[in-house]
């Protein structure tokens, strides 16, 4: 029960925080101050309570809620990885939220700034101590949350909400990688929610039985990770993500948050290392992101932007090190290595003292003249161009196809819907393929209203397509309410509600929408691969219309564009 | 035959016109304040101020919600709004206006066709410059150019890669031309008429005026940078022009920027003022006078209060610094044979110093004076070990760039994470700084010459600047035994900002080395006889002691102690005492307006918290600095002793009766006018519109290069003060008070145009207390008018 307590404590102070937002700064401080002992304390007690075995490894508290027909157990896990990273993360906040409590006095979003930090807090607790794929991915969502909002923390600018939304998309398409994880182990493997059950014999079984399901497994899992960590080819997030005071720079991008892909890929290496390939992947993806990350934080001007990429580098390292199945050793970097970014981050500002007073002229040079090639230097000035790379290649064409399709062939598309007879399976393929054209065609919109429009609509041809045949009408009905519950929410033009508006929309794991999609996902499996692509497409492109537009109508609104 | 002029052409005299128009800060370790104005302040404030709110896109005043605030917390007086004419502050708030650039010709012409041309190329321009002109952050540095463009040239050899959007075939072509016909060559591509060339112009600069301002102030002081990096404006804007150019290559269908009779120059801004302007105007002189008043009424009756006569025994004398005022006050009542003086704190050295330990020298004099005097400490004996004094020092910082390496890092992540855990508690739960202080010497005779300056003073110029300091106080009679040249400094940790807690009369250095040199040369025997030469007959027994009082932990290091003859040790010995009680109770003045210290602590209390807070890395308002300043008093402590002048005065001793025709007040205003009013106006714009004038929050800023900072990774760098130094700051104009008579008051500030354009213009208010009827006129236009509305 204390290691429960240990996981849920922050997220109770957090809502406290929420509650009580008018409380005086001093006594928010002193309730912060109570927090840190009270949580290093806890964390304690667990941690010498499992070295003595008095505390159990695995926490089942059985079912902790189960709507529409989709359990959710509560499995947690206190071996020795998650006492790892539960006893770092425990140990960090504990600094942080002294660091910051006189750090962000008088800032403007105090109270915001400490609920959110301590969301992140619960949300990495949850993935350190996730016994199943469901919580593991509620864990990440929260983590994923808090992160967008401490990067956009300073509304008042332009340049931060910018950024909070590009690596909300990173986010968005790769934390599918999950979801679509615990999809394949639980629907198409037909195996048991808990890591521990997992074991690799049962996956290499199930590999050579459904090798194309086992392939998409592995990739979902990599490609979870390679987001969550900013690895190639996703690292060109992390400097954009320095936008926020330092203390939440330190916590995400050089301690914790960034160690997230590789603590996902140590939870999951039963699953992973019986696939083929994956492990050379892992490999590989890590070796390029050493490259990546060394050579772009090697060129960087700033200070902020050369930790963050020099974490990735050595993130990359982690990955190699749990490819080859060092899973110790990875985990000891990754604790030390968290400690040493996190003080290089919050000593930042204190370099310039500190190189004017001893200053270093020498050419630093990398050995090999390879490096010193003059487009080399260019690759690593421009950070290997990996953004660009993604404009051109996603963004752009994304954009401009959906800005060149033409209503008419949508309506076209609903007439053949309704005059020809097809069977169903096909009916829900149609309707799925006109859901995910008009999310295209709605994150191409300028116009937010009209985006909104065209990604409601969208949604609900999902559902009812997904629906059909599945639910029972009262199950359907439910998703009407919540709808149009939401709608409401929306249009009440109040900054809060519509947050909570677009978290219910974009399926955020507290809202009914989640389980809906579980659910969705579970009946559509049978329909196929690519309805799950459709299914997934739809799911991000929507996300992404609803949050742009809300930024576009309150943050952005609101925000100074010189900066 | 007759060829016609180049209508694109672009001249120095142009160039030079727009260059006035961005902000003249340069690198960080040099933080001077100036006015954040300067471009303006030809015209008067009130005009210059709007003009510079429609170029800029500011807000020229505060909110009117701020004014009632100020009136609810009597701050302003209903007195002074009704004497100003003013019956209520206005409902209706008024939006910060575009500005040139986001209601210019660029911005709104690329985003016609759906490009944001500040965010697209603000990441690859910011990224090559700041690897440019990086002073030591980045691990792979470049050997040095002679040009800029030369540096590009060869940056971009070989081919252009894939998605390089400085890569583009345009840009490639412009590198083989000189800069300045890039721009001329490019400026038809992008405008249908040549007339708004300037103006095109200035939106490319104002679109990132932080980086703008560094590279002209770079291209201006080269001896900024220590590493030195050659760069031109010229250059700059050929780069950004071209990459304009190679941006609309990449639009179907793109036509040139169309003026639509747009102003082409800012000059030609409309300054007239709305109604609300108006009123909002008169809130704001309503707000300044309202103060003003309450401390001048102070001064008027401290002039009919009779003094107690004060023996004195110690004569203490103080930088003129608003942060000096307090412990002044507190030491005078502590000690009644104690008397303060205040004088510009570089102490009429005007010379650079190379610190013992230090890597290259600075200047300690106003920035307004060129030295060519260097004064060099040396370690008495040459210690192995690295020198650390006020600033905490963080070793990792040695291996930052080791940090990057992969196999370097991942080798030392592992003992380093483990031995900074520790380090991580004890510098959050206990922050301590290491102070390891070695002895040093100061040597201040001449000694020749050494790269174009020369090494120390000759005894004749000992003694001019030593009289010429102890004549501009008025010191001539009344000599003590023990007299103490009281420097400033301050230490503050985590802070790239540090520059700007100094002494501001030493360029924002320590005022340290400069008040030991004083000393040293006022105690010179051979000094001393030059000065009976001059008509300063310092009596043999007076002894000169050399001091600096650091603001932020309130402590005070004293200079050459064992030199002190033993008689004088008498007299030293006790005021060392009376000092360390005066600063506990400074320490305890200051921390009443630090929210984390509680209100009831003793004074013992608070100056443990203020030497935490100058330790703490996680401490963003080590003190307050200049916070708050708003006046500015020139003459006999008489005027404002005993008075609570609450830290927002800035004190320089003069006095009227030495003076007849004011030639000593003409000297002490060129100083005094620029240094404070400079200090007075940064902090007045900063807090007047934070984002644009200031730097905004310092929580998200990331150093830049060493030279600068910025928010996150690619933002632009940010210039002015940063919002925890402006919070608790009023915006009032600094009045300056000189005690004399009107008309020669009037005669010794109209000597200097340079200073007098400060007055004239209003960015200051000129004040004086007539020594004949002892009232205070304030000076409007070319009239003195009595204050009292």
């Amino acid at each position: 029960m204390i290691g429960l307590f240990v996981v849920f404590l922050p997220l109770v102070v957090s809502a406290l925080l929420l509650i009580f937002y008018r409380a005086p700064e001093d006594r928010v401080g002193s309730w912060l101050n109570l927090y840190s002992w009270l949580g290093i304390s806890l964390t304690l007690v667990l941690l010498l309570g499992r070295a003595f075995g008095v505390l159990p490894e695995l926490v089942d508290e059985g079912l902790w809620f189960q709507e529409l027909g989709v359990p959710v157990e509560t499995d947690f896990l206190f071996d020795l990885k998650a006492l790892c990273l539960i006893g770092l993360s425990s140990f960090l906040f504990w600094i942080i939220l002294r660091f910051a409590r006189v750090y962000m006095h008088r800032e403007a979003g105090f109270h915001r700034f400490f609920r959110t930090l301590l969301l992140s807090h619960f949300g990495l607790n949850m993935i350190a101590t996730a016994g199943n794929f469901e919580l593991f991915f509620i864990g990440w969502e929260v983590l994923g949350l808090s992160s967008f909002l401490l990067i956009g923390f300073y509304r008042d600018r332009a340049t931060p909400v910018l950024n909070a939304f590009k690596i909300y998309c990173v986010y968005r398409i790769c934390d599918i990688g999950i979801l679509m994880s615990g999809f394949v182990i639980h629907h198409e493997f037909g195996l048991g929610g808990q890591f521990p059950e997992l074991s690799p014999s049962k996956i290499s079984h199930m590999v050579s039985a459904e090798p194309v399901m086992a392939a998409i497994l592995g990739a979902s899992i990599l490609l979870a990770a390679l987001g969550k960590s900013a690895q190639f080819p996703f690292s060109f997030w992390l400097p954009r993500a320095l936008e926020g005071p330092t203390p939440s720079s330190a916590v995400f991008y050089g301690a914790l948050s960034i160690h997230a892909g590789v603590y996902l890929l140590l939870r999951t290496q039963a699953i992973w290392s019986s696939i083929p390939y994956v492990s050379f992947f892992v490999f590989l993806f890590g070796g390029m992101s050493v490259l990546v990350g060394t050579m772009s934080g090697r060129a960087q001007a700033n200070i902020k932007g050369q930790i963050g990429y020099a974490s990735v580098a050595q993130v990359g390292i982690m990955l190699m090190e749990v490819a080859l199945g060092w899973n110790d050793l990875a985990l000891l970097h990754l604790c030390t290595h968290a400690i040493l970014r996190a003080y290089q981050f919050l000593t930042s500002p204190s370099i310039v003292a500190h190189f004017i007073r001893h200053p270093v002229r020498d050419q630093h040079q990398s050995g090999f003249g390879f490096f010193r090639r003059p487009w080399m230097r260019r690759l690593s000035v421009g950070e290997f161009f990996i953004e660009e790379f993604w404009n051109r290649v996603l963004v752009r064409p994304v954009m401009s196809l959906g800005s060149s399709i033409p209503l008419l062939a949508l309506l076209l598309l609903g007439l053949s819907y309704g005059l020809w007879s097809l069977g169903s399976s096909l009916k829900v393929y149609l309707v799925m393929s006109g859901a995910f054209v008009l999310s295209i065609r709605a994150i191409s919109r300028k116009s937010p209203k009209e985006a909104i429009l065209f990604s409601f609509v969208s949604m609900m041809l999902v559902i009812y397509s997904g629906t059909r045949g599945f639910l029972d009408p009262e199950t359907f009905r439910l998703f009407l309410w919540v709808m149009i519950a939401g709608a409401l929410l929306w249009l009440s033009g109040q900054e809060k509600l519509k947050f909570l508006a677009w978290l219910v929309f974009a399926g955020f794991p507290i809202s009914p929408f989640f389980l809906g999609e579980e659910l969705l996902l579970q009946h559509l499996g049978d329909e196929g691969f690519f309805a799950l692509t459709l299914f997934f497409g739809t799911f991000i492109l929507n996300g992404l219309v609803l949050i742009r537009s809300f930024l576009q109508e309150t943050w952005l609104a609101q925000a100074r564009p010189l900066d | 035959m007759h060829m016609k002029a180049n209508p694109w052409k672009i001249s120095e005299d142009l160039l030079e016109h727009l260059l006035h128009y961005v902000p003249s800060q340069g690198p960080i370790k040099d933080f001077i304040h100036h006015n954040t104005l300067h471009a303006f302040q030809k015209e008067k404030f009130d005009s210059g101020v709007l003009r510079a709110a429609r170029l800029f896109g500011a807000n020229p005043r505060l909110h009117p919600s701020e004014f009632r605030e100020f009136q609810k917390a009597g701050r302003l007086s209903d007195e002074c709004l009704k004497a100003f004419g003013l019956e209520r502050i206005p409902e209706d708030p008024t939006p910060a206006p575009g500005g040139w650039v986001q209601d210019g010709i660029r911005v709104p012409g690329f985003q016609s066709s759906g490009v944001d041309i500040l965010q697209k190329t603000r990441g690859p321009l910011f990224r090559i410059l700041a690897n440019y002109l990086d002073q030591g952050v980045a691990a792979h540095s470049h050997r040095s150019f002679p040009r800029f463009w030369d540096w590009l040239s060869h940056y971009f050899e070989g081919k252009a890669l894939n998605f390089e959007l400085l890569g583009h075939p345009y840009l490639q072509a412009a590198l083989k031309k000189e800069p300045l016909a890039v721009i001329e060559e490019s400026l038809p591509l992008l405008l249908d008429r040549p007339e708004y060339s300037a103006r095109y112009l200035l939106e490319i600069l104002l679109g990132h005026p932080g980086w703008s301002g560094l590279v002209h102030q770079v291209e201006r002081k080269p001896e900024g940078l220590f590493d030195a990096k050659p760069i031109t404006i010229v250059e700059f804007l050929a780069l950004e022009i071209a990459l304009d150019v190679a941006v609309s290559r990449e639009i179907k269908g793109f036509t040139a920027f169309q003026g639509k009779g747009l102003p082409t120059d800012p000059r030609e801004i409309d300054s007239t003022e709305t109604a609300t302007e108006k009123s909002l105007r008169l809130a704001q002189e309503a707000l300044e006078w309202s103060f003003y008043l309450r401390k001048i009424t102070k001064i008027e009756a401290n002039a009919t209060n009779p003094l107690p006569q004060r023996n004195n025994h110690v004569q203490v004398f103080f930088c003129i610094d608003d942060r000096e005022c307090s412990i002044r006050r507190h030491l005078e009542r502590l000690d009644e044979h104690v008397s303060t003086y205040g004088a510009a704190g570089f102490f009429g050295l005007d010379c650079k110093i190379l610190e013992a330990g230090y890597p290259y020298m600075v200047q300690s004099c106003p920035v307004v004076l060129t030295p060519k005097v260097l004064i060099e400490e040396e370690f008495i004996e040459t210690p192995e070990e690295s020198f650390t004094r006020q600033m905490p020092e963080h070793h990792h910082h040695h291996l930052s760039r080791t940090y990057t390496h992969p196999l370097k890092a991942w080798v030392n992540s592992f003992w380093k994470g483990l031995q900074l855990s520790r380090d991580l508690v004890s510098q959050v739960f206990h922050p301590t700084a290491q102070e390891a202080e070695k002895p040093t010497r100061l040597k201040i005779h001449y000694s020749g010459e050494r790269d174009g300056m020369r090494l120390g003073y000759t005894r004749q110029e000992m003694a001019d600047r030593v009289f010429s300091v102890l004549r501009n106080v008025g010191f001539k009679r009344e000599f003590s035994k023990l007299v103490i040249i009281m420097g400033h400094e301050s230490s503050s940790n985590n802070n790239p900002h540090y520059a700007a807690y100094d002494c501001g009369a030493c360029s924002g250095r320590t005022g340290a080395q400069n008040a030991r040199a004083f000393a040293m040369m006022a105690n010179d025997p051979e000094v001393r006889k030059m000065l009976i030469e001059k008509g300063l007959p310092l009596p043999q027994d007076c002894w000169f002691v050399g001091a600096v009082h650091n603001t932020t932990r309130d402590e005070v290091r004293y200079f050459d102690v064992q030199d002190i003859p033993d008689h004088i040790q008498l007299l030293f010995a006790p005021f060392l005492r009376t000092f360390e009680k005066a600063l506990a109770l400074n320490a305890k003045e200051r921390t009443a307006k630090f929210d984390l210290f509680s209100k009831n602590g003793t004074p013992e209390q608070a100056h443990d918290h203020v030497r935490l807070r100058s330790v703490a890395l996680f401490e963003p308002r080590p003190e307050l600095n200049h916070a708050t300043n708003a006046m500015c008093v020139v003459g006999r402590r008489k005027l404002t002793m005993g008075q609570n002048f609450d830290r927002r005065s800035f004190l320089h001793s003069y006095d009227p009766s030495t003076d007849p025709d004011g030639q000593v007040l003409t000297g002490i205003l060129n100083a005094v006018v620029p240094v404070c009013g400079g200090i007075n106006l940064e902090y007045y714009f900063s807090r007047m519109d934070n984002q644009v004038y200031g730097a905004g929050t310092k929580l998200p800023h990331n150093v830049v290069g060493l030279f600068g900072v910025s928010n996150g990774v690619i933002g632009d760098l940010r210039t002015g003060l940063p919002s925890q130094m402006i919070e608790v700051h009023d915006p009032l104009r600094l009045l300056i008070i000189v005690e004399q008579e009107l008309s020669t008051a009037l005669l010794a500030v109209k000597r200097n145009p340079a200073t007098y354009e400060w007055i004239q213009n209003e960015w200051v208010h000129y004040a004086c207390y007539n020594t004949a009827d002892h009232k205070v006129y304030r000076l409007q236009g070319e009239e003195w008018k009595r204050v009292i509305p």
